[in-house]
């Protein structure tokens, strides 16, 4: 066991102590954070810069509604004491006044003129000139003011009691989707559904990134002909064993921290953005229990485990970083497939492509993580998944170090199936 | 070994091997490029299985992992971890050992002064590898193989790339070793290091020993009946032509002008020769009676490739 921890200890304290992984590390919550809190900062801090209460009411309904508006608008998000200016007409002297604020409008100086007339009342048409730099949430908010005033309007003319009727007008439908499961679990089905697809997605990033580093670690050795001092002292299948886990080791550790930075991220949106002050919501978390974790887990550690093992193998036959490109396409071609059909998994989650996926060793540290998160899979299921894909990770491990043993003490021209075949059947 | 054979796809590497190694001693693997060496080092050390034949070192089976960690191995084809501190990578190479990490500090400060890595002003220790000359890198990886204090080390091709004050280091603490006790192979086409240093030789060609034991039995067996050098003055060289020409007297002659080396026929001696000489006043500055050199025998056991066809390319 000495000596698989030596080797164990070598792969992950290089990868550990190196620049590359305190960079990517910390480069993945920073990525994150400045994806959930990036976009709503800017949009306030874009939207604080357009001003309504600076814009234009050119009044053309005889009933004095540009100034019910202006009241509406008053004070805009600066929170001045001004409120917009009122141009009271008739219709014929709208286009006058509108040739005449035209200019003002396309040269910026004016960021909106609003028209309302007659018309307005009657079919809530309103026209809006919005200069070019004035953001598209400025004609929401505009609007929401505009059928507010429009419908005071209404209800006075039909003699209700305008604030009752208003109240009762405001009706806002939030809809919140719950999806039940068998398992008496509950959840958001769109926050489930985004969980889903994240882990599947994030599962296949680490085990294509971390499968590619355990390619490189024995093309380097390889190269470097470092391999045939190693295999002085230590068997193929420990020197396998601990470089898998080594670099396993850190990728836990590194997929650890991401997490957790992203649950306390996510947590802590909300915060975060007051602070920057701008308001705004933490996001709802999924239904996820810790145990439920456990699963998630098993398969991406399997899946590692298998994919490393392939990838180590592929790494043991070329002789170059060159060769291993081309070499480790069909490894890659059975991650990336399984990433191809997330879509029709995604959509039917408990149908017979995902249910095949999910028990396919190659596919299934991928989908199975997907469906756990959308539906309750059955546990007999879930055994045969497991099993199938603990069985043939430990199979991909001892063709891979039995292929060690030979290939790694090969160069020059890369053996053919044929061979490889054989290298695997010699028993070590 | 015992009747060692490895065949890979398209060629045989070592077509048959028997050899003992003695305990205690420097032992030479010789032999021309592709003649089989370093298959044959690779099968003591377990890295390959050979197809036919037995290898016990010391005392148990090939492989055996009672046996792996006392045993030190340099390789031809060098390698080092070059993005690593050479420090760490020899306690990693002790570790693989068994070497607790400790011990392995304290050792590789050791070794390291030894070979001229470590000084007053300068510590190579604190350096990666990739920043040591190819010279110092080859040092370390002896460092490796010597860290943890193995019976038998196995050295192949020691001396290639290393410069003359780097090999005559090597050379000494090989002899060190066999003062210690240990028992060193090495495997090599330098028929003067293996001569200088060898108490006994296996020499491979064409994937078989061609001829092995001590190096006194290999020149009494194959050193032939004498040789001679003699080196003439004025005109001796022409009037020693006759003699020189003799079959009942010369087996063979290298012919360097005013001085030969001369192999003595079989039944000839070197009394025999002088007396003729003289008969025919022949004007001699020196004659000197010498033991075959390995490099003949070499060459004479070899003959003249001494590699099968479609080798793997490796000693």
């Amino acid at each position: 066991m000495g000596k698989l921890y030596a080797v164990i200890g070598r792969e992950f304290g290089e990868r550990v102590r190196s620049r590359w992984f305190l960079l990517t590390t910390l480069f993945g919550p920073l990525l994150f954070a400045l994806l959930t809190i990036g976009p709503p900062f800017l949009a306030f801090r874009s939207a604080r810069t357009v001003d309504l209460s600076t814009m234009v009411i050119v009044d053309a309904s005889g009933k004095n509604v540009g100034a019910g508006i202006a009241t509406e608008l008053a004070g805009g998000l600066m929170g001045t004491a001004r409120t917009p200016q009122v141009l009271t007409t008739d219709s014929a002297g709208t286009s006058r006044i509108l040739d005449s604020l035209r200019t003002l409008i396309v040269t910026d100086q004016l960021p909106a003129v609003t028209v309302v007339d007659a018309r307005s009342i009657a079919t809530g048409a309103v026209t809006v000139l919005l200069s070019s730099s004035a953001p598209i949430a400025t004609s929401d908010r505009l609007q929401k003011a505009l059928e507010r005033e429009l419908l005071r309007l209404r209800v006075a003319d039909a003699g209700l009691d305008a604030e009752s009727a208003l109240r009762l007008a405001q009706v806002r439908v939030t809809l919140t989707v719950e999806r039940m499961m068998r398992d008496g679990r509950r959840g958001s089905a769109q926050v489930n559904l985004l969980f889903g697809a994240g882990v599947a997605i994030l599962l296949y990033l680490v085990i294509v990134l971390y499968g590619q580093i355990v390619l490189r670690s024995v093309t380097e050795e390889k190269q470097s002909r470092v391999s045939e001092l190693v295999l002085a002292s230590v068997s193929p299948r420990v020197l396998l064993s601990g470089k898998v886990i080594g670099i396993g080791g850190v990728a836990v550790v590194q997929l650890g921290f991401w997490t957790a930075s992203v649950v306390m991220l996510l947590a802590n949106r909300g915060r975060l953005l007051s602070a920057l002050g701008v308001s705004g919501v933490s996001m709802p978390l999924p239904s996820i229990a810790p145990v439920d974790l456990v699963p998630l887990f098993a398969y991406f550690l399997m899946g590692y485990v298998l994919y490393a093992a392939l990838f180590a193998a592929v790494g043991s036959v070329v002789s170059s970083e060159q060769e291993a490109q081309q070499a480790q396409t069909p490894v890659l071609m059975l991650l990336v497939g399984s990433v191809a059909l997330l879509q029709p998994a995604l959509a039917d989650p408990d149908g017979p492509i995902a249910r095949t996926l999910s028990w396919v060793p190659f596919s299934s540290p991928i989908i199975m993580p997907l469906r756990l998160g959308l539906v309750a899979v059955p546990a007999s299921q879930l055994v045969i998944s497991m099993g199938l894909l603990c069985l043939t990770s430990v199979a991909a491990m001892i063709a891979a170090s039995r292929l060690y043993r030979t290939a790694l003490l090969m160069y020059g021209k890369r053996p053919s199936i044929r061979e490889i075949v054989r290298w695997i059947r010699l028993d070590g | 070994m015992d009747h060692v054979r490895k065949a890979y796809a398209h060629h045989l590497a070592v077509r048959d091997v028997s050899l003992s190694v003695p305990t205690g001693t420097v032992y030479g693997l010789l032999g021309p490029n592709g003649a089989g060496k370093t298959t044959t080092i690779r099968m003591m050390l377990n890295l390959i299985a050979p197809d036919a034949g037995y290898i016990e070192v010391l005392g148990r089976p090939a492989g055996d992992p009672d046996v792996c960690d006392r045993l030190g191995y340099l390789p031809e084809e060098r390698g080092l971890y070059r993005k690593m501190e050479v420090r760490r990578v020899l306690r990693f190479l002790g570790r693989l050992k068994g070497l607790h990490t400790k011990d392995a500090d304290r050792r590789i400060d050791r070794w390291l002064e030894r070979m001229g890595l470590r000084t007053a002003t300068q510590d190579w220790g604190s350096a990666k590898v990739e920043d040591l000359s190819r010279g110092m890198q080859q040092k370390v990886q002896f460092v490796g193989a010597m860290l943890h204090e193995p019976e038998l080390v196995i050295l192949d091709e020691p001396f290639s790339g290393l410069d003359p004050v780097n090999a005559q280091v090597l050379k000494d603490t090989v002899l060190d070793l066999r003062r210690e006790g240990r028992t060193v192979i090495f495997s090599t086409h330098l028929m003067d290091n293996a001569e200088r240093m060898c108490d006994a030789v296996a020499i491979i060609a064409r994937g078989a020993v061609v001829a092995d034991g001590s190096m006194k039995a290999l020149k009494r067996e194959f050193g032939g009946a004498g040789r001679v050098s003699v080196v003439f003055g004025g005109d001796g060289r022409d009037r020693a032509q006759a003699v020189l020409a003799d079959p009942a007297l010369v087996c063979r002659l290298d012919d360097n002008g005013q001085h030969v080396e001369i192999d003595l026929a079989p039944q000839a001696t070197s009394q025999h020769l002088l007396a003729a000489l003289v008969a025919h006043n022949v004007e001699i500055v020196k004659f000197d009676r010498t033991e075959a050199s390995l490099h003949r025998i070499f060459l004479e056991r070899v003959g003249a490739t001494g590699v099968e066809d479609g080798v793997s390319g490796h000693g």
